[in-house]
């Protein structure tokens, strides 16, 4: 809702910029805007065209050749959640971040007082009864598929975050009923796992996230499950959260 | 030079990638200014592809595939934070672009 003194400001810069002059700096804007995003373009093109050429150096070979001490036949995986795991751990504080700073931004601790959406037509009910059950399925073949072929926790994760919205959609996400701590527990489910594996490694006088030799495939897959479950938390968490009408302020009314 | 399927890839990328920063510096909207930060996302994700199978007999370059990876799920959930903020910054001020910005669509 425009304010007061909102509305004297607009009038204001109303009077300072005729709509002529705004449309045209306006237009200048986009139009300065656009010839310097095509020279950009023509500078990169000619970087990438040098770059695709070159030969592969950097990691690639390392990766590839220590993929048999590595624990799965998956390179991506490998790299994933062996060789740069403290950067797949952090990215996983990433994802706990976004749901922390959208539980703030909403005021709220959980997601009870979300209202629920319209129920959609007959089409989408029967798609979602279909396709919601095939999706934990799928989720759960690309989380073992990942060990020796494209696919994994992220994956996963994805697609339990998208049968989430689907149920949404239908208004059938019985799981806005989980109180705060359960939620938010399972959020931050596979970042504390990561950690406490990491420490406990630590404790075996290995460096964090060192897994011991020759056990690595059964770290790799424990951490790929949890860190699914926490994908798929997340980002349904996210999804619903992001509701569009008001839906904590008449709870908790602020004062600033 | 040979125009190989990762040339053309690559130059893809660009393209969206530069189309997308039009679009976040000449709108300013905030949801426009989301979905151009989006699209540039996807780009940089495209170039990560094209770059991860350039001259490589054996298969792909998994560093370059793990980044895209991770980063997809990343990029997804800061979009929803930035919707999140955007309809905060709408429910106090009423405007759906930032204050800077008073004078265009």
């Amino acid at each position: 809702m425009p304010t007061g003194r909102d509305r004297a400001k607009a009038a204001e810069m109303a009077e300072a910029t005729t709509p002529w002059e705004t449309a045209r700096s306006g237009r200048a804007m986009r139009l300065f805007t656009g010839v310097g995003a095509f020279l950009l373009a023509i500078v990169l093109a000619l970087v990438a065209v040098e770059l695709v050429d070159r030969e592969p150096g950097g990691l690639t070979r390392a990766a590839l050749d220590s993929l048999d001490e590595s624990g799965v036949e998956n390179p991506v995986t490998a790299v994933l959640l062996n060789y740069r795991s403290v950067d797949t751990w952090l990215e996983l504080g990433v994802l706990v971040l976004a749901v922390m700073a959208m539980f703030a931004l909403q005021r709220c601790t959980n997601l009870t007082q979300v209202p629920q959406i319209e129920r959609g037509g007959y089409v989408l009910m029967r798609m979602t009864s279909v396709f919601v059950p095939l999706m934990i399925l799928g989720a759960g073949y690309l989380l073992w598929r990942g060990t020796h072929a494209p696919g994994g926790a992220f994956q996963a994760g994805a697609l339990l975050g998208a049968a989430g919205a689907m149920l949404r959609l239908t208004s059938r996400d019985a799981f806005r009923a989980l109180n705060g701590w359960a939620l938010r527990g399972l959020v931050v489910l596979s970042f504390a796992c990561f950690a406490i594996i990491g420490l406990g490694f630590m404790l075996m006088n290995r460096r964090f996230l060192e897994y011991p030799s020759g056990q690595a495939d059964e770290w790799i897959f424990l951490i790929e499950l949890v860190a699914m479950l926490s994908i798929g938390a997340a980002l349904w968490a996210l999804f619903v959260g992001a509701h569009p009408t008001e839906w904590s302020s008449e709870k908790q009314p602020r004062t600033n | 030079m040979p125009l190989s399927s990762e040339i053309v890839f690559a130059l893809a990328a660009i393209v969206v990638f530069c189309l997308g920063l039009y679009g976040l510096i000449a709108y300013a909207h905030l949801v426009r200014k989301i979905m151009a930060i989006n699209i540039m996302g996807s780009a940089v994700f495209l170039f990560f592809g094209a770059i991860a199978r350039r001259n490589f007999d054996e298969g792909s370059d998994p560093v370059p595939q793990a980044m895209v990876i991770t980063g997809i799920v990343v990029a997804v959930a800061a979009t929803a934070f930035a919707l999140t903020l955007a309809r905060r910054i709408h429910a106090i001020t009423g405007e759906t672009q930032l204050p800077e910005e008073q004078s265009r669509p």
